[in-house]
């Protein structure tokens, strides 16, 4: 029979496939994580005073992130591009009393550039406030955490680590695919209590724990993506893969 | 830091192995690499009385035994007649001189000053200067050598306004600005306080009679002065860490007991200022301890006496008992981090372990519903209707009236926050058509910051950019994207609504295409008030992607068209051409499409694109692959390729 005679099946019309960005897709997945945990999302400038970025999070004025090399100022010094997420978790405790349990996830700005620093990048941060919360219960909620991210099958380790902002500070590695390596994968500790006395929390009553997480580390472990550079050419080859 | 290991195993009675050390220090927190017999430690910022074998192999000593002390000297040193003004006893409250004279010969270097050197591959200088340096290695403490000889009348310690130029040591020309501790010595500067000494006064080979400096200088005293004049200093690292105020004797003893190792001493002579309150003391309750680390309703429990050999161990002395549960302790003055009950529990918690710590299943709270999900259900309506999403940095170089300009900007020439979303996306067209996209459909949503009248503003906006062919398939290949595309982008969800589109000039853009751009650039918040996404809900995508690498050579497109005489056989053709797989076929889709009733003929026309990770592929190897293709096509029934010719 001839094309005339009947009814041809014409090809599949292919629509345009479009993205969303990688940093995105993981945010996304991560928040809705610690959402389905009870952490409600909160949101803050990226433009911040030093008090809240550096002051109230019981980084002194002696911290070398304070210095100019680490930090971009701008307005003739009154203000800084925040350096991590941990000021929406000062503006929240200012602005709510315990049981408080929030994340905040955006982008964060420090003087670096090169193969595996970038000036811009995101981080996801989470502070749970309540009474008798301890090293456990810090433990406890990583391990959740990370199993939720990367599979109960991963195995991971603890480090004792330093941030002023909280004490006892721990680092977390997980031992990563067929390198056998320890990748450090987040920060975290229990809030020190100088930081809940900033916020006018009485630290004898409340303790809190605290989590940091870099999104675009993460998802390099993830899609195994090796160069941090790469999820900001806005290259469409690269983009179109997520 | 590094540390030649069996500089380190000689502190200890018991010789752990380099890989019992290893877990140990990873245990407490003292990260690190091994290589053959050096381990490079980092040592985090609060830890400062770590910079040295002495302070590790200390941190170590709660879990291997520690042997007695290193050799110091032990006998009386007669008191330095010194002239010295401190006038700045709040930012160096403890400063002590050592003025030792040696007679002329010096011995060849014991094994264990010669080791410094060569193992951690670093430099002889004099030998006063390599005993500074190695002192430095062993204990963490810095100390400054002056060639007395070169010193006329008093030295002076003051903070003052600098202006003049500085040689260094290590004969490097400083120009100094702003306010400065220093000493100065007939009113040149001959040191930079904690930083680097100066070449005017400093040891040389001929040196015999030296006089060291040994000071504790306050850490936001150093801090910066380094990075400020790009001087690599391992005195200031330490101080800007923290050293031991209160070590200085035995710091300068040990010093006197290494040159006595190699030289025959004339005479040494000490000048102390001491200022500084030796111990703190800390109330440690045990059950607060044990709260901190194991929660209250724990089965875990902290024994007193436990804890309290733990604390020893760290080198806190018990002080009294306060009552059943509490005990006062003195802190070693080493340990400036420890101010609180949570600096206890870490540093019990280090001990223990981290990792032997317990955990338990965690209770979770009600889930939290978004209720905003304005952006994410944009983002996704836009990703379904074909665009990609973008990020790009916010730091741009022209500026208006209302930009923040940024005060210490990585490169001059982005000294502003961006005001708009379209340059960026425009950069992103234009970087994206050097490669060969001849379709761009991209969006951005960020935030963007302004200032009028000293007042921040912060905006969401988003962006909308396309240009170039429709789509990559044979309804819409050959059309190119006009206005009305982005004007009916959100039709669907306010037909009502009519978006200002803008088209963007080329004239600035650095392209050889030449297809319309257009743009769509608004707030968030404006848009939200036109279009909602009630009930729209986009599937989760949890899977993890695996990147393939990007190829940054030039592709080539080659197209076929295949006329095809009998029908039955298009499906064929495609499901053939459609499973071609080739390391360097890049991309391939039917860009054309045509039945010819007449004739009983269809056309079907296909675009094969390549692409080499590796390098710029050459016409003869794509004719090969066209060749495959072609010759799996043709063996088809009634299928053939009219004007083909592939030599």
């Amino acid at each position: 029979m001839a094309a005339s005679d009947k009814k041809i099946n014409l090809p599949k019309i292919s629509s345009d496939v479009g993205s969303l960005h990688p940093i995105t897709k993981m945010q996304n997945k991560i928040s809705k994580m610690l959402q389905s945990l009870g952490f409600a999302e909160a949101h803050g400038p990226e433009i911040e005073t030093e008090e809240y970025n550096f002051d109230m999070l019981n980084i002194k004025s002696t911290h070398p992130a304070r210095q100019m090399h680490d930090t971009f100022y701008v307005e003739n010094r009154s203000r800084v591009l925040r350096t991590h997420t941990s000021p929406v978790q000062i503006r929240s405790m200012l602005e709510m009393d315990p049981p408080i349990a929030i994340f905040s996830s955006g982008r964060v700005y420090r003087k670096d550039d090169d193969a595996t620093h970038l000036p811009m990048f995101n981080q996801i941060e989470g502070i749970m406030i309540d009474k008798n919360i301890s090293f456990r219960d810090l433990k406890s909620l990583i391990y959740k955490i990370i199993y939720d991210l990367f599979g109960s099958d991963v195995k991971l380790r603890f480090r004792p680590s330093y941030f002023p902002f909280t004490e006892p500070s721990a680092e977390v590695d997980i031992l990563f695919g067929e390198s056998n390596r320890w990748l450090e994968i987040l920060g975290c500790g229990l809030v020190n209590p100088i930081v809940l006395e900033n916020c006018d929390i009485n630290s004898e009553i409340y303790s809190g724990l605290a989590f940091g997480l870099g999104v675009e580390r993460i998802s390099m472990l993830d899609s195994d993506v090796p160069d941090i550079r790469d999820f900001y050419k806005s290259n469409l080859d690269f983009l179109k893969q997520f | 830091m590094k540390i030649y290991f069996p500089d380190l195993l000689k502190f200890f009675d018991d010789k752990p192995s380099i890989t019992e050390v290893s877990d140990k220090l990873f245990q407490l927190g003292h990260e690190h690499v091994i290589d053959k017999n050096l381990l490079d430690i980092e040592i985090t910022p609060n830890r400062g009385d770590c910079l040295s074998v002495n302070g590790i192999a200390r941190d170590l000593g709660v879990f291997f035994k520690l042997s007695k002390p290193k050799e110091i000297y032990e006998g009386d040193i007669d008191k330095l007649n010194l002239e010295f003004e401190n006038k700045e006893k709040d930012l160096c409250p403890s400063i002590s001189f050592l003025k030792v004279e040696i007679h002329d010969e010096i011995m060849p270097y014991q094994k264990y000053l010669d080791d410094f050197f060569e193992k951690l591959d670093h430099s002889k200088k004099n030998f006063f200067t390599d005993v500074s340096n190695y002192l430095l290695y062993e204990l963490g403490q810095p100390t400054h050598c002056y060639d007395y000889e070169k010193i006329n009348g008093s030295i002076v310690l003051e903070k003052k306004e600098c202006s003049e130029e500085f040689v260094s040591v290590l004969n490097k020309n400083i120009k100094l600005n702003g306010d400065n501790l220093v000493f100065s010595n007939q009113n040149n500067i001959i040191n930079l306080a904690g930083i680097m000494g100066g070449a005017s006064t400093c040891c040389s080979n001929n040196t015999r009679t030296v006089l060291i400096e040994c000071a504790y200088f306050k850490s936001e005293e150093i801090l910066g002065k380094s990075r400020k004049y790009n001087i690599n200093s391992d005195s200031a690292f330490n101080f800007e860490r923290g050293v031991d105020p209160c070590n200085q004797d035995y710091v300068l003893r040990r010093f006197l007991s290494i040159i006595k190792d190699h030289a025959m001493i004339k005479t040494a002579a000490i000048y102390q200022e001491k200022n500084y309150k030796k111990h703190d003391e800390i109330s440690v309750n045990y059950k607060i301890i044990e709260k901190i680390i194991y929660g209250e309703d724990s089965k875990e429990t902290l024994i007193k006496d436990n804890l309290d050999q733990i604390l020893r161990k760290l080198s806190l002395k018990r002080v009294a008992d306060i009552d059943d549960f509490t005990t006062t302790y003195k802190i070693p003055s080493f340990r400036s981090d420890i101010v609180h009950e949570n600096d206890i529990a870490e540093e019990v918690a280090r001990v223990i372990g981290y990792d032997n710590i317990p955990y338990h299943k965690i209770t979770t709270k009600k889930p939290i519903c978004s209720k905003d999900n304005f952006e994410e259900n944009l983002k996704n309506f836009l990703k379904n209707k074909g665009f990609v999403e973008c990020i790009n940095f916010p730091f741009v170089r022209d500026s208006i009236e209302e930009s923040i300009q940024i005060d210490n900007p990585l490169d001059s020439n982005e000294a502003y926050l961006r005001t708009c979303l379209k340059d960026s996306l425009i950069q992103n067209l234009e970087y994206n058509e050097r490669r060969q996209k001849d379709s761009i459909k991209i969006f951005e949503i960020s935030n963007l910051y302004s200032i009028k009248n000293q007042e921040l503003h912060e905006t969401r906006r988003i962006a909308i950019i396309a240009s170039g062919r429709l789509a990559k398939n044979y309804r819409d290949f050959s059309k190119i994207i006009r206005k009305d595309f982005l004007e009916t982008i959100f039709s669907e969800l306010n037909p009502a609504f009519d978006f200002k589109v803008d088209e963007v000039s080329r004239e600035n853009v650095k392209s050889k295409l030449k297809h319309p751009i257009f743009l769509i650039e608004m707030s968030l918040r404006e848009l939200s008030d036109y279009i909602s996404f009630k009930n729209f809900n986009e599937p989760i995508e949890n899977e993890s992607v695996k990147y393939s690498p990007v190829s940054n050579f030039p592709s080539i497109s080659r197209d076929l068209s295949f006329l095809i005489e009998n029908d039955d056989v298009l499906d064929d053709l495609i499901n053939s051409l459609s499973s071609f797989d080739h390391k360097d076929l890049k991309e391939k889709f039917i860009f054309d499409f045509f039945i010819n009733k007449k004739d009983s003929q269809i056309k079907i026309g296909y675009r094969f694109i390549f692409q080499s990770l590796y390098k710029t592929l050459e016409d003869k190897e794509i004719d090969v692959l066209i060749g495959d293709i072609v010759k799996t096509a043709l063996e088809l029934e009634s299928v053939s390729i009219p004007g083909f010719k592939n030599e």
